[in-house]
């Protein structure tokens, strides 16, 4: 090339080296900004918005932030949250036929007995919430939680039923709560994805990857999941052999080429690509920084539990506590084995579930706690519960000696506390064998329509338009709990 | 044969390629427009009443009472009276309100219309404010397509009718086309849409330098016929046939369906016309004497999901998946949401809850095959599935069943030619005569002592090893054989028979000595031997071998073994029980020997039943069958030849077992009309009103009252079917062009977004049907469109005037799909493997994303350059779809995709730097860079054209070389780094610069 040339084209792109100079290391600036201030300001095109970033919600908003404890496998609301001295009364007698009357259960069958709960309950705090002793760490934040004791879905297996509890439709191919939730209000951080998944327990929940999905919605709003062995997010990681600086090197001039594109096409698509590009290097040194519990202090560990390097639910109650510390809107923890059916001691109520309060309750009690401790309990909710309840028979499937409750989607429990959320408040009754509700009776969409009226979105507004209908979360139902809003 | 349109005859379409010569055929052009033009209400008034007033005046809680959703309600006007006057435009309220002239201007607090908008509402006011009727009634999608008049553009630019219809509209909207593509773009544009893969620089090069005024013309038809062709076009059907290699749901269990997915890349491939296309796939079952294909094509709706989790209603899950069909049946052919009549009748379109479930009705009778017990809530329903063998594995099939027919008939043949003599030496039981010994002798110091029953018992010392000699009492009768029995005693550990702790023993060898002489044995069988220490073995001395019978300890067992020769009468004999075993002390307890004159000793052992059976000369032909049987598998003379047959069986069933299967539709035999009850507010329980298979009257009922669906599939590409020809030819436009004329592919019902060019629309639907459904054709007049054929640069004027390029006054660019990006990366370096069709394959994933919560299936990568296939062959689970190309907007194929939305992440720019997959390309791409030469300036310039088919401009070449020189110090500063990479320094840099070309922009958007 001639000399003189090469120091025209030179003059012309030297300019753009402020990507060495601005865009990497020092790392205040968005690229997008500067890309604005020059190219883009010289073309008089706006920039593309970015589809994720924060925006207003309906009305003003009680929470900013939702951190989901997803129960996956249904806790049993009768040995946990749900005290019922008669059903322990005619522990073992058969259930009333009244109550078997077309019903369909998954796997009991014939005429099953009734199961009283071995466990003990107690009214703890000012609020006088009863609460059994599996959960020791809980009761001593009852006075912050609201517990439904109401709750019912319309399904009894665990796949729909979970794919029913995220995206308030039974099959696969609805977008997510929280899909729903970073498509109305975007995200705070714009280093970390919007719409966090971390999984603990016995593997992923059988509803797999619907629960967290985007359904029609871009894929831009799917819940991005963070893994506990491996890349923290896929593909985060440089391949071997190539380090940071050469990173940063590669990536300047993929911008630099994509620019020269820009100036020839105008398509503002690139724009949003090099903007990208750069959202992707710094979540490089964003997502192991988050990931990174080390610097956690000693007290904070032993609030938990937590066991760093391990894939364990006090690991991610803290990683959910670091989530929304840096704004990301909407986290979902997914701890699986809570299918309580007896049909063995690994899955009975004796055992099995003692073992999943030991794995559970410390951390979910500490959450609060922490959360509470650094004022992001107020904009935060945090919900715990599974996608249904179980029966207050006993299984006994084949015959089994060991307790064990079949799945029961009439009446459940869960809790949440924080964003808005009434402390220590009780709603709903279910009948003196736990049974039915008798009163208050809460649906899922029911409490969709509640959480989205935290976050400050009308549930019947927050809709988006596909195959000619306006689809909603709550589909054509749902009703705000007044009773839980403090 | 029918006339091609003179507009594409081959004559003119040499003339086409001269700039200034080109014309239409003169039936197309002497139909003018009438000017000036008359307003029509469903094309120029709707629209704007919708685009503007719409939000607030729908439906029966319009604002002000007033709705504007429909002619008669517009012309019906709200709380304020009639909103239009007809031909008194200035007195209209409808006017004086958009114009702010009475009360608060409309839209309120929104932009007012534009003055062209307003003019336009006027003129059709002073026109008369009308409508035809059928215009008011029927929404423009549901009437069948007339062919519009071309417009006459006499205009160079213009090459077919379409850039005459692109052209008129642009003209109208104050813009311009641009100029044309430069062959570099153009080729790579055109071989990315016909065949998803990029052209080599090779063909690039051919191409630009081909001043033939045909070679485009060559280039497409080349480009139509590669065997790529039909798996570019199979990608997008794909989506919308929902097609996995899983059930969906909580299990989501594989399946095997592959076969499905090869027949439409296949049936592309063919270019299968669009109607055979179309009844094949939904009624390839029920044609005449249908072939293994067309009954493979019915997977087309086989792919719904199955639900196989515990305690499902399978009554309930089935109904999910005939209404999935129906569903799906209406998206694909009719563009409609027939799915928003599920519940209630639909809100906007002409759909009643009735003719939803009519809809159904037609997919409500496919044999279902209950397996499972129902009573622990485990019985699912299966339908129909059909094994699918390669024209190969046919002959192969033939081949081998004609081997194994000949095997076993010579095998029987001689058999039955045995079987009499057999008979004569079996039908007497042999005569067991029980031997006292003469003496009987321990070697290493066993108490040996006969009992009354002449059974010989040991005590005393248990040795590690013995060798016990039994001498025979010499008696006038010959031996042709013995039986050893071993005896269980109470004595003995474990009840015996031998005096190892659990009562086993190993007799190693057993030898017979006559007049001092070894007696060969014959054979020696067993009534029971312990695994790997079989009798049988016995003549043949294994050193760690022998009989025993543990798991059989406790209870009496025997032998009985042939001699090869028969000892004479009187003879001297001593039998050897050799028990110098490497297992310490299993040695027998207690034993009996016996002997035999008897023919055939072993005869010992034929089943009670078959005895009998020896025993009467009058026996059945069932008995007859079976003795022949019988010896057919125990006679040794058959030994080999059975094995031979056995060996062919085995390879027979292994390739039964290899040969595919597929699912197929199968109907249930049927007299009556095909049903479907009514679902109130869509709860499957709830029965309402039972209805036939009928199609939707709003789209022209199907004319029978027993329709099936192979009727069905008829009646959509029926002639005067107003949306299969539209909806299909939109979505070869999307696919081309990025967006649909129609946006909403999806939806052509009222609420879609209307047409950009709704005469191009039925111009290109008439002519579809008009070439009988000819798809490459279609797809032929559309790349040789001056529109396509231009440069993909925006200019100022058309940034400002339509950003959306809706009027496509340049060429689209947009990101290629997910299998697209794959393929060119993989195209580009050189990895690709081009086979086409077959199992899927397991290419690179992360570890752990793969999981299954019920069974140990596990996500096991392929090897060898199955790794580089097309995307399209990757293993498909709907529960973990694959995650880099999730990452770039490809769906999870649980339910009907017609349009995947694009978006641009992070997540996206972490997948293409950071696959293994594309640091694969990076690395054999940077080989072909640098086998270019030392100079960094012709490597640089070969990944350019390999990845954009073009050479670098001087600023992205300077750019290139300065990164390629930091790298290469960066590199050569940190070796060891440098060798994780790549090996050499040098290699490592061009992999990272290789891999910076493949994340460019350009090279993954089509432009």
């Amino acid at each position: 090339m001639n000399k003189e040339i090469e120091q025209a084209i030179l003059k012309e792109i030297t300019r753009r080296t402020f990507f060495k100079q601005v865009g990497y290391g020092i790392g205040g600036l968005a690229l997008s900004s500067i890309l604005a201030e020059s190219v883009l300001a010289q073309a008089q095109i706006p920039v593309r918005k970015d589809a994720m970033a924060p925006k207003a919600p309906h009305f003003k908003a009680k929470a900013k932030n939702v951190i989901f404890l997803f129960m996956a496998g249904a806790p049993s609301q009768v040995d946990l949250f749900d005290h019922k001295p008669v059903l322990n009364k005619f522990d073992g007698q058969a259930c009333p036929e009244e109550l078997l009357k077309g019903e369909q259960f998954a796997f009991i069958q014939g005429v099953p007995h009734l199961l009283g709960s071995p466990y003990k309950f107690e009214q703890v705090g000012q609020s006088g919430q009863e609460l059994s002793e599996l959960l020791p760490h809980l009761k001593s934040v009852a006075d912050d939680i609201a517990v439904v004791r109401s709750m019912n879905t319309e399904q009894f297996n665990h796949a729909p039923a979970q794919i029913f509890m995220n995206t308030g439709f039974q099959l696969p191919g609805r977008p997510s709560f929280g899909s729903w939730s970073t498509y109305g209000l975007g995200t705070e951080n714009k280093d970390l994805p919007g719409f966090v998944v971390l999984m603990s327990g016995e593997s992923n929940p059988d509803g797999g990857k619907s629960c967290w999905g985007s359904g029609f919605l871009p894929t831009l709003y799917q819940g991005v999941e963070f893994r506990s062995q491996g890349e923290p997010v896929l593909f985060v990681n440089n391949p071997d052999g190539v380090d940071s600086e050469i990173r940063r090197d590669t990536i300047g001039a993929i911008q630099e080429l994509n620019e020269l594109k820009y100036r020839d096409s105008l398509d503002p698509e690139v724009v949003t690509r090099i903007a990208q590009y750069e959202l992707a290097y710094r979540m490089q040194t964003s997502v192991p920084e988050l990931m990174d519990l080390s610097k956690e202090t000693p007290a904070t560990h032993e609030l938990y539990g937590t066991d760093p390097g391990k894939k364990s639910f006090a690991n991610n109650c803290l990683l959910a506590r670091r989530l929304v510390e840096r704004g990301v809107r909407f986290v979902q923890l997914y701890h699986r084995g809570w299918d309580t059916h007896g049909s063995s001691e690994d899955n009975d109520i004796k055992h099995a579930l003692k073992r999943m309060c030991l794995d559970t309750d410390q951390a979910a009690a500490a959450l609060i706690k922490d959360l509470k401790q650094r004022g992001l309990l107020d904009e935060t909710i945090v919900i715990w519960g599974g996608e249904f309840g179980r029966t207050p028979m006993n299984e006994g499937r084949g015959g089994s000696p060991f307790p064990g409750r079949d799945h029961h989607p009439k009446a459940f429990s869960m809790w949440m506390a924080g964003g808005g959320i009434k402390p220590g408040a009780s709603v709903g009754k279910t009948d003196d064998l736990g049974y039915s509700i008798v009163e208050d009776a809460v649906s899922v969409h029911d409490l969709h329509a509640t959480l989205l009226h935290l976050l400050g979105m009308d549930h019947t507004k927050l809709t988006y338009k596909f195959q000619g209908r306006n689809f909603r979360l709550t589909d054509v139902s749902g009703v705000v709990v007044n009773k839980l809003l403090a | 044969m029918k006339r091609k349109p003179s507009w594409l005859r081959p004559s003119l379409l040499a003339i086409a390629a001269l700039p200034y010569a080109y014309s239409f055929a003169t039936d197309q052009l002497t139909v003018g427009r009438s000017s000036p033009k008359a307003v029509s209400y469903q094309r120029d008034v709707a629209p704007i009443l919708k685009a503007h007033c719409f939000s607030c005046h729908t439906g029966a809680a319009s604002d002000a009472n007033l709705d504007l959703t429909a002619f008669a309600k517009v012309m019906k006007g709200g709380r304020s009276g009639p909103s239009v006057l007809p031909r008194k435009a200035a007195d209209s309220l409808l006017i004086r309100k958009v114009k702010g002239q009475l009360g608060n201007r409309m839209p309120l607090d929104l932009p007012a219309l534009s003055a062209e908008d307003t003019v336009t509402l006027e003129a059709w006011i002073n026109q008369g404010a009308q409508t035809d009727q059928k215009e008011a009634t029927v929404h423009w999608a549901y009437r069948k397509p007339v062919r519009p008049s071309v417009p006459s553009m006499r205009s160079p630019w213009v090459r077919n009718p379409i850039d005459a219809f692109v052209l008129e509209r642009l003209k109208k909207e104050g813009l311009h086309p641009s100029v044309p593509a430069s062959r570099e773009s153009l080729i790579r544009r055109v071989s990315l849409d016909l065949t998803g893969l990029p052209p080599t620089p090779r063909e690039v090069g051919a191409f630009v330098a081909d001043k033939n005024p045909n070679a485009y013309d060559k280039l497409v038809d080349r480009l139509l016929a590669s065997p790529q062709y039909g798996e570019r076009q199979a990608r997008g059907w794909l989506d919308l046939a929902r097609y996995a290699d899983s059930d969906g749901y909580e299990k989501d269990l594989n399946r095997s369906v592959w076969k499905y997915r090869d027949w439409v890349i296949d049936a592309f491939n063919r270019n299968m016309p669009y109607d055979q296309f179309t009844r094949e796939q939904l009624a390839g079952d029920l044609l005449p004497h249908p072939t293994q294909a067309q009954k493979i094509a019915t997977g087309f709706q086989r792919n719904t999901m199955f639900n196989r989790e515990g305690g499902v209603n399978q009554e309930e899950a089935h109904f999910l998946v005939v209404e999935d069909r129906a569903e799906v049946t209406s998206s694909v052919w009719l563009g409609s949401t027939l799915n928003c009549a599920r519940c209630h009748d639909h809100k906007y379109d002409p759909f009643t809850q009735r003719d939803y479930y009519a809809m159904v009705a037609f997919y409500n009778n496919t044999a279902i095959y209950p397996q499972g017990p129902k009573s622990i809530g485990e019985e699912k329903w299966f339908e129909s599935q059909i094994s699918c063998p390669s024209d190969r594995q046919i002959a192969q099939l033939a081949t081998l069943k004609q081997s194994v027919k000949v095997t076993s008939a010579a095998l029987e043949f001689r058999v039955g030619q045995r079987v009499p003599s057999w008979i004569q030496t079996h039908q007497n039981v042999p005569i067991w005569l029980t031997a006292t010994p003469a003496s009987v002798i321990s070697k290493n110091g066993q108490t040996l002592s006969v009992l009354p029953d002449s059974s010989v018992m040991a005590t005393g010392t248990v040795p590690d090893t013995d060798v016990v000699n039994f001498q025979l009492p010499r008696v006038a009768m010959a031996v042709s054989g013995l039986k050893l029995d071993v005896l269980p005693d109470s004595q003995l550990p474990g009840n015996g028979p031998g005096r190892a702790g659990n009562g086993n023993f190993v007799l190693r060898q057993l030898r017979i000595w006559a007049n001092g002489i070894l007696v060969p044995i014959a054979s020696v069988v067993a009534d029971f031997s312990q695994p790997d220490f079989p009798a049988e073995k016995l003549p043949a001395n294994h050193a760690d071998g022998g009989w025993a019978i543990q798991a059989g300890n406790g209870k009496a067992h025997f032998l009985v073994a042939t001699l090869a020769t028969t000892i004479k009468p009187n003879a001297d004999i001593r039998i050897e029980l050799d028990q110098t075993s490497k297992w310490a002390k299993h040695l027998i307890g207690r034993f009996r020997v016996s002997t035999t004159a008897s023919d055939d000793p072993g005869s010992e052992f034929l089943p009670k039943e078959l005895r009998v059976a020896l025993s009467n000369p009058n026996r059945s032909e069932k008995k007859e069958s079976q003795i022949k049987d019988y010896v057919r598998d125990h006679d040794p003379l058959f030994a080999t030849a059975t094995d031979d047959l056995k060996t062919k069986q085995a390879a027979l069933s292994a390739l039964e077992n290899a040969i595919p299967t597929a699912l197929v539709m199968k109907e249930n035999p049927n007299s009556k009309p095909l049903s479907e009850w009514v679902r109130k507010k869509g709860v499957y329980q709830s029965k309402a009103d039972l209805v036939t298979a009928q199609t939707p009257a709003v789209l022209g009922k199907i004319g029978t009252t027993k329709a099936n669906r192979l009727d069905l599939a008829n009646w959509l590409t029926r002639r005067d079917n107003p949306l299969t020809a539209r909806v299909e030819v939109n979505r070869i436009w999307e696919q081309i062009f990025g967006r649909g004329i129609v946006e909403t592919c999806e939806d052509f019902g009222t609420r879609c977004t209307p047409p950009t060019h709704p005469e191009l629309l039925d111009w290109l639907a008439t002519e579809f049907m008009d070439r009988k459904w000819d798809i490459k054709a279609m797809q032929k007049i559309i790349v040789t469109s001056a529109t396509y054929m231009q440069a993909s640069q925006a200019s100022q004027v058309s940034m400002e005037r339509d950003p959306q390029n809706l009027y496509l006054s340049h060429a689209p660019r947009f990101r290629m799909e997910a299998e697209m990006v794959r393929d060119n990366a993989l195209a580009i370096s050189g990895l690709l493997n081009r086979n086409v069709g077959g199992p899927s394959v397991y290419p690179f994933q992360p570890d752990g994303v793969w999981d299954t919560p019920y069974n140990g299936e596990m996500w096991m990568p392929s090897t060898g350059n199955d790794k580089y296939r097309r995307g399209i062959y990757t293993f498909m689970k709907r529960s973990s779809p694959y995650p880099s190309m999730v990452s770039l907007d490809a769906t999870s194929r649980e339910t009907c995709t017609v349009r995947r939305i694009r978006t641009n992440t992070p997540l996206q720019a972490l997948a293409l730097m950071n696959d293994e997959v594309m640091t694969d390309a990076s690395k054999s791409l940077a080989k072909k860079m640098l086998n270019a030469g030392p100079d960094p300036r012709s490597r640089i310039a070969t990944g350019f054209r390999l990845c954009l088919g073009r050479g670098p401009k001087p600023a992205e070449l300077l750019v290139m070389k300065r990164l390629a020189a930091k790298l290469l110090a960066d590199y050569v500063a940190k070796p060891k780094v440098s060798k994780k990479l790549a090996g050499t320094p040098t290699q490592a840099a061009y992999t990272m610069v290789a891999n910076v070309l493949l994340n460019l922009d350009e090279t993954m958007t089509k432009e």
